[in-house]
């Protein structure tokens, strides 16, 4: 027999007593305030609502400092490792009480591309339509995973106690996903194709990307880009020339919903605990809003738009008016999200409310 | 036949819906209150609060106010009687709504019908739940294709 290394001559050991009958069983009796459990399930089933019971339902102010992925209300034994990436590990931080719940509706809100759409009711479109689709699709299929990735930037480093959080960003992470080949697939299904790329598109995400942390990342993100393509989901539903376009924004309507309720009680949560840090807010929306304010008025990003709800290229006026209506209400359901969040930017607010007729 | 609006139209929608438990459930959970607020030509409002609880619609009401709406996370949609009939008409015409009459085409431009929040504190968060449960509550209304409606006025 070859010669083993001390780890495994130690497994060896280990199972070599097992078979003598020589067990441990040390970890039935690990834990004791934990044992007794029973978590009842909710009308819904059991939800992670409903297993936040007794010790399993404390949320830490501040994350255990053993810094592993030991589960929150899990025994765990000195000297178990750390893994030395947890440093996001306040509760203000990343905490929002809605965590669980939209968690567990994505869950349950699931969708696929390819079984969901009904793919066969496209139909031929005119060549500018199909144009104005395609580069709608190209700019959404661009964007969208930045709420993939930037969740993704920040999860491995919250720390376990607040699997709640993490959980929902992973959601969120797969829901981006969905978002990014729905309308890859949708340009690329109907004659059309991929369009033109956005550089104001990329500035707005460089300024996400690079937040300096994650609540100023979460409310650049959640609430104010997710919030205004909630709006322009919105929208693309209201125009959509056929049901596989309605259906398709309708269902990333309700994925991107969830993202921004996050984003908004996340910020009520973080800026109860820490007001003192309402100016790190503001500074990233005062670049944020601009960033995004230029990029809606893009050829790339507003023409098509205009097209599609004129009727064609050469309705695109009658299409402005017919969206004059749209900046207003995406404004307006911006502030009102972070007023409900505690945040009053009305007076502060880099966009117009309203643009010149 | 049941006569729009009713307790008894909106009870025969949750009916279809509580009879398709598994379509209702592959679409997801729902936690609101749905509060149609409806104007007549004669300028009389008829106001009912639609209790959205998991995969059904729990409860059916007639409220007498708005300040007598019941229920968690309520929402008005609100419009003129003759937006609603419109809209039933072309759910029953076409099995369903056609493209300019889903509930999102209708409220976006908060014209023929508009979202407002009843909880001041929690505002746009009840609102953006319609937004969440939007694919839920069209099929909800869509059931509207199989049935028997009488209109008011």
């Amino acid at each position: 027999m070859s010669r083993v290394s001390p780890t495994i001559e130690g497994a060896l050991d280990r199972l070599s007593m097992m078979r003598d009958g020589k067990f441990d069983l040390s970890w039935m009796h690990a834990n004791p305030g934990g044992w007794g459990t029973r978590a009842q399930p909710s009308p819904l089933g059991l939800t992670l609502s409903d297993i936040n019971v007794g010790p399993y339902g404390e949320i830490p102010a501040r994350g255990a400092a053993h810094g592993s992925m030991a589960p929150r209300g899990s025994e765990v034994p000195p000297g178990t490792p750390a893994l030395g990436s947890y440093d996001v590990d306040e509760r203000a931080v990343v905490w929002a009480d809605n965590a669980a719940e939209l968690y567990e509706e994505a869950v349950a809100r699931q969708w696929s591309s390819a079984r969901d759409i009904p793919w066969e009711r496209l139909e031929p479109l005119p060549d500018d339509i199909e144009r104005a689709v395609c580069q709608l699709c190209t700019q959404l299929t661009e964007v969208e995973f930045i709420a993939g990735d930037l969740p993704a930037k920040w999860l491995w480093r919250i720390n376990h106690d607040f699997h709640e959080v993490k959980l929902f960003l992973a959601s969120q992470i797969f829901d981006e996903a969905r978002h990014m080949d729905v309308f890859r697939k949708r340009a690329l299904a109907n004659g059309g194709g991929l369009l033109q790329a956005s550089p104001g598109a990329e500035e707005l995400l460089r300024i996400i990307i690079e937040a300096p942390s994650y609540t100023v990342a979460s409310a650049l993100m959640h609430i104010l880009a997710e919030g205004f393509v909630l709006t322009l989901f919105r929208h693309g539903e209201f125009l959509a020339p056929t049901p596989v376009e309605k259906r398709i924004f309708r269902l990333c309507m309700q994925d991107e919903a969830r993202h921004v309720g996050y984003g908004t009680l996340h910020l009520r949560h973080f800026l109860r605990a820490c007001p003192e840090r309402t100016a790190e807010i503001h500074d990233i929306l005062d670049r944020g809003e601009e960033a995004i304010f230029g990029l809606g008025a893009e050829p790339a990003s507003i023409e098509p738009r205009l097209i599609l709800a004129g009727g064609g290229v050469d309705r695109m006026q009658e299409g402005m008016l017919r969206t004059a209506f749209l900046h207003h209400k995406q404004v307006e359901e911006y502030l009102h999200r972070l007023r409900v969040a505690g945040l009053d930017r009305r007076d502060r607010c880099k966009i117009p409310l309203e643009l010149p007729q | 036949m049941d006569e729009f609006p009713s307790v008894a139209w909106f009870q025969r929608l949750a009916e279809r819906m509580a009879a398709q438990p598994e379509k209702y459930r592959r679409l997801g959970p729902i936690d609101m209150t749905l509060v149609p607020r409806i104007v007549f030509p004669d300028g009389h409002v008829e106001l009912y609060a639609l209790a959205f609880r998991g995969h059904t619609c729990a409860s059916v009401e007639q409220p007498a106010s708005l300040a007598a709406v019941r229920g968690p996370h309520p929402v008005v949609i609100e419009g003129d009687y003759a937006a609603w009939r419109d809209m039933i008409e072309s759910i029953r015409r076409h099995g369903g709504a056609d493209l300019n009459h889903t509930l999102n085409a209708l409220t976006l431009p908060d014209w023929p019908l508009r979202l407002a929040p009843l909880d001041e504190r929690e505002g746009q968060l009840d609102v953006d739940r319609f937004y969440r449960y939007a694919e839920s509550l069209q099929q909800f209304f869509d059931e509207a294709a199989a049935v028997e409606t009488r209109f008011a006025a």
